[in-house]
């Protein structure tokens, strides 16, 4: 089981090895944020801003603007929200080559409360034009949006998750960039997730195959470009579609998929099992997902009451 | 860098009051107080200080306009520059134009970054100048913010992050105008003693007569001001210098003439022109 931060910190100083251009932002986040390596290893491509979202946002842009390849790490609130406007403005609008990392995603800072807690971001960050969306949930996921996100040409966030993990399914996975990976097929439901909720879906995909109901298992490291085509292509013939997420229902991908789907006309019902709005509970991380029933017993139990 | 000439100087800002006055008296509006504020500045920057090469945007000095909406005097300083044809103010706010109400570098790339928001300007010259540093490139970075804008907090962040980087290949100019959209600076909300902030911060800092084109090239000559810090030019101006009846006041901020208060604004730059020789 590879801790994310771990993985994410290795995996950026192995990309920063081959190519010059990639620099680190931390806004008093090095250490948190898995730049330590990266600090230790090029001291004169890392940057410090200190406490100063909004800044290193912008600074960033102006950096991507002359050729470099800014990776900027932040916890996540304080990125995809105090930071929005920047965000929107000088990474989007400008179609500026910024990474931007918001550590920490989801219910990752369990018990910090609801300031800490990043359940509004995917929805916040789909509105921001030219903007990839990567929500990478075990170690090699995030090894693989970190290289991707680098290879992008525009701005791309990267929800990171905290909470050590392990891969959704065992042996060699098959993931791409803006394509959804198949983790499971079965022919009664479709269920939709990512990030840390991958691996809680295909946890529940096992309990629902025991009481014999089959079902197809769509994980979308990739959120933006939203995969419509898999949405779409899975939903046929399923009696309903499911989305499993550490977001609010507004925003997220239930609302990504919703639109899809109606959209297409695909005249399926959807069940968005999310965090819910102003839901502000604190606790250890495993009780808190249990809490609000998006862990794999939960989120199985829900899937069956449909079927 | 060109020697001092103020005729050329002076005909280039009013090249630019001429282009902002004509723009705004055909279209109806525009932010006609602090373009008119800014304009000796840009003058100076575009005519003498700056190595600018629209061809060339990423090894030319930078130009950040914090205050986009100050637009029109950079649009009008493009057009005298010859870098845009003149005939291309006209679509100013129409459908498709280039020339929206605050700069877009994505529709101008003679231009360096996009604004509009306030507070953005100063955190993108540090990324900018920064970016010299590290790349060990010789062009420098220049911002000019507004002083109603100083009360955004990331101009702050970016005030610290620039005097603890040693940033002195950056210049900003602060257009002192002493007014914002709902009244004087000092009754607003204390946008006032910024000498003595920015100077906390750890820049350095000159006050000059910033619509006194002599001043203003005197002072951007000089810079850096001290080595290993910014430096920083509070520029004290009028709002809306150069048309007698829009000076000093807070409601031309954004001017919507009537046609014969348009034409009276003309009418006043013509008769510069014609006392100066400065016929088109």
């Amino acid at each position: 089981m590879k801790d994310p931060r771990k993985a994410f910190e290795m995996k950026l100083v192995e990309l920063a090895r081959k190519d010059p251009r990639i620099v680190a932002v931390s806004c008093d986040s090095c250490s948190g944020g898995g730049l330590s390596a990266f600090f230790q290893e090029f001291p004169e491509r890392s940057i410090e801003t200190g406490i100063s979202e909004q800044n290193a946002v912008s600074l960033c842009a102006a950096l991507a603007r002359q050729g470099l390849k800014p990776v900027l790490v932040i916890i996540n609130p304080f990125l995809t929200m105090r930071a929005y406007e920047q965000v929107r403005d000088d990474a989007g609008y400008m179609n500026t080559n910024v990474v931007m990392v918001g550590s920490g995603g989801g219910l990752a800072y369990s018990t910090l409360g609801s300031t800490h807690i990043a359940v509004e971001d995917v929805g916040l960050m789909r509105s921001v034009p030219h903007l990839t969306i990567l929500a990478p949930g075990d170690g090699d996921e995030v090894e693989f949006a970190l290289e991707q996100a680098l290879s992008v040409d525009g701005p791309v966030y990267i929800r990171m998750p905290r909470q050590a993990r392990n891969a959704p399914v065992e042996g060699e996975r098959k993931m791409e960039l803006g394509k959804a990976e198949v983790l499971a097929e079965g022919s009664e439901a479709l269920l939709c997730a990512y990030g840390p909720s991958a691996e809680e879906a295909m946890k529940a995909c096992r309990i629902l195959q025991e009481q014999g109901k089959a079902i197809t298992v769509l994980n979308f490291t990739t959120v933006k470009p939203l995969d419509a085509e898999a949405v779409l292509a899975h939903t046929k013939g399923k009696k309903a579609v499911f989305t499993l997420e550490e977001h609010a229902p507004v925003g997220g991908l239930g609302s990504a998929v919703a639109e899809v789907l109606a959209e297409a006309g695909a005249g399926v019902p959807l069940h968005r099992l999310a965090v819910p709005e102003g839901a502000k509970q604190t606790g250890p991380y495993p009780e808190l997902v249990a809490y609000y029933g998006l862990d794999g017993e939960s989120v199985a139990k829900q899937i069956a009451e449909v079927l | 860098m060109k020697a001092f000439d103020r005729e050329q100087l002076e005909r280039l800002a009013f090249g630019i009051r001429r282009n902002i006055i004509s723009t705004i008296a055909t279209n109806g509006e525009g932010h006609a107080g602090g373009a008119l504020s800014a304009t000796d500045a840009i003058a100076v920057l575009y005519g003498a200080i700056m190595n600018y090469d629209p061809e060339d945007p990423q090894g030319r000095d930078k130009f950040i306009l914090s205050g986009g909406h100050k637009c029109l005097a950079l649009y009008g300083a493009m057009v005298e520059l010859g870098v845009l044809p003149k005939e291309s103010l006209k679509t100013y706010n129409q459908l498709g134009t280039v020339f929206p109400g605050h700069p877009d570098a994505t529709k101008l790339p003679c231009l360096d970054f996009s604004t509009g928001s306030l507070g953005h300007g100063l955190p993108l010259g540090c990324g900018y100048a920064l970016a010299a540093k590290m790349q060990g490139a010789d062009y420098r970075t220049y911002v000019l913010m507004g002083d109603g804008e100083q009360g955004e907090g990331s101009l702050w962040e970016a005030a610290a992050f620039a005097a603890h980087k040693k940033l002195d290949n950056l210049v900003a100019i602060l257009d002192e105008n002493s007014l914002q959209i709902n009244g004087r600076t000092t009754e607003v909300c204390k946008a006032t003693d910024f000498e003595d902030r920015y100077a906390a911060f750890g820049w350095s800092v000159r006050a000059v007569d910033g619509n006194d084109v002599g001043a203003l090239y005197d002072a951007l000559a000089a810079v850096p001001f001290e080595e290993g810090k910014p430096s920083m030019i509070v520029s004290k101006t009028t709002k809306g210098k150069g048309i007698s009846f829009l000076e000093d006041q807070a409601k031309y901020h954004h001017w919507n003439p009537k046609q014969e208060e348009g034409q009276r604004a003309l009418d006043e730059l013509d008769a510069i022109a014609a006392e100066r020789g400065w016929q088109e």
